[in-house]
């Protein structure tokens, strides 16, 4: 049988390149640079179970980020934060990949 | 500490056929959980999109259901695929018997997951034959248990299974072997004991089940095998394995002697629900939730990939606890077309004072021979069902990587992935990994409800909505409509506009749009990926798609090798360009890329300025691009576009009017467009990476018109629509609603 890529991502990610997280941050829906779509990609293809969604609060008004679970489990909010803008959420999910890949704190 | 996110969905429906005529009755189904009650209204859609910068959400009030509040109620609902035999006093008052399979086991180790069974579960006696919770091969008689252990069972192999009862002498015996020996596994694994006295199967009529086993509640079955079974039978008398695997191989269908009181054999009428006895005693059976058929046994040696040739190698039926057909709830209200109502989309609108709110969907559409416009809108009710309670964003890793940003989930997507229940979509795996080829609409469809997933329905009712604006008379003809009634479906109306995202595509429907075409009708396919997959309908199975995939196309799951032929009627499924008819030999386009993160514009050929094209671009300025906005990603071409290829069937009278512009990194060329993986396949190096707008004419005065791109529609309503994406598909439109195009030569 074949199955879909499960954890395939493999491109490392390089914690002295604040400056990838820099572009990312000035312009969340790009074009970005070849490097910072590596990093995208390399943070959007993490594993299913576990991996980041925007839990909508509101249609098309607010969100907040939850986790996938295991199926037949209910969703599980990460924190308490609510976004009224999907940029400013979209880089509040980075800033957690960021600190899960790396192990360090994003602070820019 | 976690918090977990409720859904707050309390209240879903759906209707017992989602396709209505004037004159005739549905029937809506609801399920509560916690409501008390509710009201219901009925209305005629006309854009379902929430979105505020949309063409406005708009349902048309059309009646109301009852004078108060409707009662709620729960409903559950009981998925699991398994077969029952329904008469089995054949089987009853066997003092000594042995029963035996092979198995192909995909889920071993999660859960007891019964083989055989005559259970009864309030009463805990009966017999049941499974793998228990940790995969080994385990008799359960009444109160005892006899576990054939050793190396556990591995997924996705087959072995030959065998339990022997003796009551008569108080002795049990369950064994099994392994059809590929592997070092270091046990190839043999056998047990006996003696029967614990007490618990023992009284004489009562406990149902026989094949890959369930009987449960204490209403769902009427438990403990559900995961992965196929082949040839089960019962012997009567104490049998040894040799002697059960000597006639299980066989594969004869004339039984000998009298020992043999019942043998399913699967690869009978296999095109339907009935699972016929072949040792002439009449006990047959019938499948419940759509197990999938049609698949390999254990004796397929790939000298065939169609079942129809080779039977005999496709005596399994492979079985999935989470497979669901027809939920089959109560009725809780009925509608009656009223002789006089509008074809159109309709729904009918659930609410509570406290808020809840649901949704279901259906299509009026004229009774035959009623038509009352010159133009049809085909509702793709096959791309509905296909997409059915899509799981893709919560069980697909790459999902987020294709839409390029992090996936929203809405309150009905938090439910599905809670309540795996309400089913798959073709896009989704079971749980035991095999991908999901069936699918019903007798269940809620969450995918079709308005909300920010906006995919397929929601974007068709952008074009609703435009219509409306201009005020153009329609009818709707279903999907399903044309792949029962044929051409017949279509015939009469001028034009015929297919939506955003016609993907699938019956044989007889392939067949009806195309004799439409080529007898003077036209047709204005305003969408992308259209006419991809190969898929059927059956007569037996009303309100189901059945879709298999082979090894190309965007396919989401891969079908396993030898399972590419449908079920429902013989034909190879998969793509239809693999089937000699590539999109491009029916509508001028097909598929070639996607473009999930942005969309782009088009613009205009230099063929675009003859003449003949004149009546396309009026008000349209010569140096014009076209659709550089749009709700979805910002422009008409995107999500999913499509190229014209002469090499691929685009008709030699095609001529490309306009092509997408400024595809660039986000456009991705599609794996079939591949015939070696090379670098620089992206819309910004690759020449294929983009979309174009075709018009050719078809005999007796027919033409199409194609777009190629999944975003057309939802850029009709920039602007007001007052914008070119709405002025050239009115001038279109227009044309093709002319008793005879202008312009056009005559004879
Ligand atoms: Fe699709």
């Amino acid at each position: 049988m074949f199955r879909y890529w499960e954890d395939t991502a493999i491109y490392p990610i390089d914690p002295e390149r604040v400056d990838l997280a820099r572009e990312f941050r000035n312009s969340i829906r790009g074009p970005h640079s070849e490097e910072l779509r590596f990093l995208l990609h390399r943070m959007r293809a993490t594993q299913i179970r576990g991996k980041y969604v925007l839990v909508v609060v509101e249609t098309f008004k607010m969100w907040r980020i939850g986790r996938i679970t295991e199926r037949n489990q209910p969703i599980e909010a990460v924190d308490d934060r609510i976004f009224d803008s999907l940029d400013e959420a979209e880089w509040a999910v980075f800033e957690l990949r960021w600190r899960d890949l790396t192990g360090q704190d994003l602070n820019i | 500490m976690t918090k977990r996110l409720s859904s707050n969905v309390r209240m879903l429906g759906y209707c017992d056929d989602w396709r209505t005529s004037p004159g005739s009755t549905l029937n809506f189904k609801v399920s509560c959980d916690g409501i008390g009650s509710y009201r219901a209204k009925i209305g005629r859609v006309v854009c379902a999109d929430l979105d505020p910068l949309g063409p406005g959400f708009r349902i048309d009030h059309v009646d109301d259901i009852g004078r108060g509040p409707l009662n709620g109620r729960f409903q559950p609902v009981y998925p699991g695929s398994y077969a029952r035999i329904d008469d089995f006093k054949n089987l009853c008052g066997l003092r000594r018997f042995s029963v035996a399979a092979l198995v192909w086991p995909t889920l071993p180790g999660q859960g007891c997951q019964s083989i055989m069974s005559r259970w009864d579960d309030a009463a805990e006696c009966g017999w049941r034959l499974e793998l228990n919770e940790v995969g080994e091969l385990s008799l359960r008689v009444g109160e005892s248990e006899c576990v054939a252990g050793g190396s556990p069972m591995i997924r996705r192999h087959w072995y030959v299974v065998l339990a022997a009862i003796d009551l008569k002498n108080g002795k049990f015996e369950v064994v099994r072997r392994a059809f590929r020996k592997i070092p270091g596994t046990d190839e043999t694994s056998a047990a006996s004991g003696m029967l614990d006295r007490s618990g023992l199967a009284p004489d009562v009529p406990i149902p026989f089940l094949i890959a369930a086993s009987g449960s204490k509640g209403p769902a009427g079955a438990d403990r559900f095998f995961e992965g196929k079974i082949e040839r089960p039978t019962v012997f009567e008398g104490v049998s040894s394995l040799e002697a059960a695997e000597r006639f299980l191989l066989s594969g004869s269908r004339l039984v000998d002697g009298g020992s043999v009181r019942a043998s399913w054999d699967f690869a009978l009428q296999m095109d339907s629900a009935r699972i016929l006895d072949v040792s002439g005693n009449g006990v047959h059976g019938r499948v419940i939730n759509m197990p999938t058929r049609a698949v390999t046994g254990h004796n397929w040696d790939s000298s065939s990939l169609d079942w129809r040739s080779a039977p005999n190698q496709y005596g399994a039926i492979h079985f999935h606890a989470d497979d669901i057909y027809d939920c089959g709830w109560e009725t809780d209200f009925t509608w009656t077309v009223p002789a006089d109502a509008r074809s159109g989309y309709y729904a009918a609108t659930l609410e509570t004072e406290a808020g809840d709110r649901d949704f279901i969907p259906f299509f009026v559409r004229p009774n035959p021979g009623e038509r009352s416009a010159d133009l049809a809108v085909i509702a793709c009710t096959a791309t509905y069902l296909a997409y059915a309670n899509t799981h893709v964003k919560v069980d697909m890793v790459g999902s987020e990587v294709m839409s390029e940003c992090v996936n929203q989930l809405s309150q009905y997507e938090l439910y599905l992935h809670e309540h795996r229940e309400l089913g798959h979509s073709t896009y989704d795996y079971h749980q035991d990994g095999s991908g999901v080829c069936y699918s019903s609409r007798l269940r809620p469809v969450l995918t079709m409800r308005p909300g920010p997933y906006t995919f397929n329905y929601i974007s068709d009712t952008h074009l609703l909505a435009w219509l409306e604006h201009i005020n153009q008379p329609y009818d709707v003809i279903t999907d399903e409509d044309i792949d029962t009634r044929g051409v017949d479906a279509l015939s009469g109306y001028r034009a015929i506009i297919t939506l955003s995202h016609p993907e699938y595509t019956s044989t007889k429907m392939w067949d009806a749009i195309d004799s439409f075409q080529r007898n003077g009708g036209r047709h204005l396919y305003l969408g992308g990926n259209g006419f991809y997959w190969r898929v059927a309908f059956h007569d037996d199975f009303p309100g189901v798609l059945e879709c298999r995939k082979g090894a190309t196309g965007v396919r989401a799951w891969e079908g396993e090798p030898g399972e590419g032929h449908m079920q429902f009627n013989g034909e190879p499924g998969g793509l239809w360009r693999t089937c000699g008819r590539p999109p491009q030999s029916l509508v001028g386009v097909g598929y070639s890329s996607t473009m999930f993160a942005r969309s782009t514009y088009f613009r205009r050929t230099e063929a675009s300025y003859s003449q003949q094209f004149a009546f396309a671009f009026e008000g349209v300025g010569p140096d014009e691009v076209i659709g550089d906005f749009g709700r979805r990603g910002g422009g008409a071409a995107g999500i999913e576009i499509d190229r014209w290829d002469p090499d691929l069937g685009s008709p030699p009278n095609s001529v490309v009017l306009a092509s997408s512009e400024n595809v660039g990194i986000d456009g991705i060329l599609s794996c079939e467009e591949y015939p070696i993986a090379t670098r620089a396949t992206d819309g910004l190096q690759h020449g294929h990476v983009r979309a174009d707008m075709v018009y050719f004419e078809t005999p007796n005065d027919g033409a199409v018109f194609s777009v190629g791109s999944i975003t057309w529609v939802t850029s009709l309503s920039h602007n007001g629509f007052d914008n070119n994406v709405a002025r050239i598909t009115e001038n279109v439109l227009r044309q093709f609603l002319l008793p005879r195009p202008s312009g056009k030569s005559e004879g």
